[in-house]
């Protein structure tokens, strides 16, 4: 793939805390029954004038983008580079309650009655956009839509402007959850799975190339070394498509035998039991542990794959209690979204 | 290091739903701006204007899905015939969709707060309602259009307001360089919605009049709709199944103003970075430039930003280089606009004429440089590389440059 891509910061923020040690708790303890997350920014990283307009997911994108780039000691370089960071957000509808609601005002009271300043609510790239101008990045500024990809994929481009040089910093965010409108749309979809929804949280990483990472003495949570993503096509099923990226990240070089883990996300829309036979049999891969996070934290859409990657850099830290892995070298992080569209990553750790 | 080329496009716009007419219309000077009629003018104080698009849907099966699916589906189609490529692609493959759109599927949540007469947020929905509903995720644009073509590789839904159709050319060209896929339908749509026009209504960005970018009297833009898809296929690939090659895409640049949430910075440090950028990525100079189609809008703060940072870039020297404003004709299509843009480049690569900008009689003398927007009428131009702007709410910001496919 290129440059291997090091994860040097992190950001997280749930009813459980803020922080990569809450996020640890989090997955250690479950949360008590009816936790909600109401301060959006806890650490009044946007202050507190000025944001009535601003709609709480996007205070949960910014803290934790800013979170994450305290965690990675970024302040003094984005000062001098504000044009060599990149911003990405991979949340899909976190704002669908403002956005329905604009036109919802629009269509019953008529357009005068609509504020102009909630205007950029209605915009996908709201969040990142206001994350720019508060903290001052120039650089490439772009959001998503992936579904529970959207984070993974949000990784992903971050990755591709690194490799390209185009960037030296990428801070990638997500946010979900607690909408009105989502338990309406998972109606919708007839969704099949016993998982409730995971309470609204935010995740975030700080990323810059291993190389640069190295040379500016920055700690690095683990690697990336290879992305792939892709449609199910007409003859797949959901699991399917997570093999073939399998497949395409394994070709790149990486031996079966020195992934430890497959972490995978979005699991309620394919059958567990076809992916581990075909993983098994297959692919020979007995030797790797599957896990799915979305079982402890509940199905968190488009930070599926934050929640992945969290759960990854838990593992190499032997900080998740309820797992029996203790350690790994090499993971893959997937998530496929119900409409078919998948995403996968291959993390590394030294232990 | 590959290369890139577009060897197909496809169009569904105000000015016509397939390429030649929409160019024909272009050239005549046409435009596609009418009175509103997919909403109740009555309710719009004296804006009653728009750039619709005229188009049936021919797939009964894709009606439940929101416009920007389906403009982009049928743009998709016309891309892929065009380039000689299946509709339908068989077996495994890493083909991919990148789509670039402003509102997504904005027009579903309208649909369905008409449909079901949803008066309140919180209410309880009837279940084919909340069926309906489901079709509002961005997601369904780009999934929907990989599985319509059987295209298996990189799937991506951009939402980076009015500059998302040049992110999409960009990304696609980025992926494909990076050899992760050799075939990429890259555009960028848009379907009318009301959120959409009640957001530049209130923000009090439209015209009453005719849109005239860069006029010294022009008053704003007109809201307008479609789906521009182009091909973009890696050069070996495409030589090697002997398609025909429109011409190429060099390079492109993203950056953010980082200033306003709505508003341009109007000294245009972004939109000169992204500029500068495009062009060093291309390997070219500035004097290689022989045309440059710009965001254009026609409201007064857009234009203003767009003229400081080409002077940054071009300084004097832009007055030889026309500046071509295609939304004077088209509207502003949103996120469509600038893939829209990028085929009327194309098109004027591949028959060398340029478009007019329509409405623009006297360009702004409070510009820091001259400016030939080649008004009126279209004319022959030796054209080799073009530097196309796009500019979006969030100061979201990508130039992409375009130019004739020369095999060494």
């Amino acid at each position: 793939m290129g440059k291997e891509i090091a994860i040097i910061g992190t950001g997280f923020l749930s009813p459980a805390g803020r922080g990569i040690e809450a996020f640890y708790n989090q997955a250690n303890n479950g949360l008590p029954e009816g936790s909600k997350l109401t301060d959006f920014d806890p650490d009044q990283y946007l202050g507190v004038k000025g944001l009535r307009f601003v709609a709480d997911p996007t205070k949960l994108y910014c803290n934790v983008a800013f979170q994450c780039m305290e965690d990675a000691q970024l302040k003094g370089m984005l000062n001098e580079y504000p044009d060599r960071f990149g911003l990405y957000d991979g949340s899909e509808l976190s704002i669908i309650d403002e956005v329905f609601e604009f036109d919802l005002t629009a269509r019953v009271e008529g357009a005068d009655y609509v504020s102009p300043m909630k205007s950029p609510n209605v915009l996908g790239n709201a969040s990142a956009s206001y994350m720019a101008i508060r903290a001052g990045i120039t650089g490439p500024n772009f959001s998503v839509s992936g579904g529970a990809t959207g984070s993974l994929q949000a990784i992903d481009m971050a990755v591709l402007h690194l490799q390209e040089g185009q960037t030296d910093y990428g801070i990638t965010a997500a946010t979900d959850g607690d909408c009105l409108l989502h338990d309406t749309l998972h109606k919708g979809e007839n969704r099949r799975t016993f998982l409730r929804s995971a309470p609204a949280f935010g995740a975030a990483f700080a990323l810059t190339t291993l190389e640069n990472a190295q040379n500016q003495g920055h700690k690095v949570y683990g690697t990336i070394s290879q992305i792939a993503s892709g449609q199910r096509l007409g003859y797949e099923e959901n699991h399917e498509v997570l093999l073939r990226l399998m497949e395409d990240i394994l070709k790149q070089g990486t031996r079966r035998k020195e992934i430890d883990a497959i972490i995978l996300g979005g699991a309620h829309t394919f059958e567990t039991g076809k992916l581990l036979e075909e993983l098994w049999w297959d692919f020979d891969m007995d030797h790797a542990k599957v896990h799915l996070p979305e079982r402890l934290l509940g199905v968190c859409d488009n930070n599926a794959g934050s929640l992945g990657l969290l759960y990854a850099i838990g593992i190499s830290q032997q900080r998740i209690e309820k797992t029996s892995a203790k350690g790994i070298r090499n993971c893959l992080v997937g998530v496929v979204d119900r409409l078919g569209y998948a995403s996968m990553l291959l993390a590394s750790f030294k232990n | 290091m590959k290369r890139v080329v577009i060897t197909g496009i496809g169009v569904v716009s105000p000015l016509g739903n397939d390429k030649e007419t929409f160019w024909s219309n272009l050239l005549q000077g046409t435009s596609g701006i009418r009175q509103l009629t997919k909403l109740p003018a009555s309710e719009f104080q004296g804006n009653t204007l728009a750039a619709e698009v005229n188009w049936e849907e021919e797939d009964e099966s894709l009606t439940d899905f929101g416009l920007a699916t389906r403009y982009a589906i049928a743009a998709a189609r016309e891309s892929l015939q065009d380039a000689g490529l299946p509709q339908y692609c068989q077996g495994s493959n890493s083909h991919g969709v990148i789509i670039g759109t402003t509102n997504a599927n904005l027009d579903v949540v309208n649909r369905t707060l008409d449909t079901y007469n949803i008066t309140h947020i919180d209410q309880d929905w009837p279940a084919e309602a909340q069926n309906m509903f489901t079709h509002v995720r961005p997601i369904e644009i780009s999934s929907t259009i990989s599985r319509y073509f059987n295209f298996g590789g990189p799937s991506v839904l951009i939402p980076t307001a009015c500059a998302a159709g040049n992110y999409a050319i960009g990304t696609a060209y980025s992926l494909i360089r990076s050899g992760r896929s050799s075939v990429i339908l890259a555009g960028g749509a848009d379907g009318f919605n009301r959120s959409c026009y009640v957001t530049f209504y209130r923000l009090g960005g439209m015209t009453r009049e005719d849109c005239r970018p860069f006029d010294k009297n022009r008053t704003g833009m007109v809201v307008g709709e479609g789906a521009g898809m182009l091909v973009l296929e890696e050069l070996e690939h495409a030589l090697a199944r002997g398609a025909r090659i429109y011409g190429e895409v060099k390079g492109y640049g993203i950056s953010c103003d980082a200033y306003h949430r709505v508003a341009p910075d109007p000294e245009g440090k972004g939109a000169s970075k992204a500029m500068q950028t495009a062009i060093q990525r291309s390997n070219i100079l500035t004097s290689e430039i022989d045309l440059i189609s710009a965001h254009g809008t026609g409201t007064p703060a857009n234009d203003s930003q767009e003229v400081q940072a080409l002077s940054q870039i071009f300084g004097d020297d832009l007055g030889r280089i026309p500046v071509s404003a295609i939304k004077s004709m088209l509207g502003h299509c949103m996120g469509a606009a600038s893939a829209l843009e990028a085929i009327a480049i194309i098109m004027t690569i591949d028959r060398q004429m340029i478009p007019p900008t329509i409405n623009t009689t006297e360009v702004d003398p409070e510009f820091p440089v001259a400016v030939d927007v080649n008004p009126g009428t279209a004319r022959k131009l030796v054209v080799r590389n073009v530097l196309s702007n796009a500019f979006g709410f969030g100061g979201n910001i990508c130039s992409i440059v375009l130019g004739t496919y020369h095999p060494n």
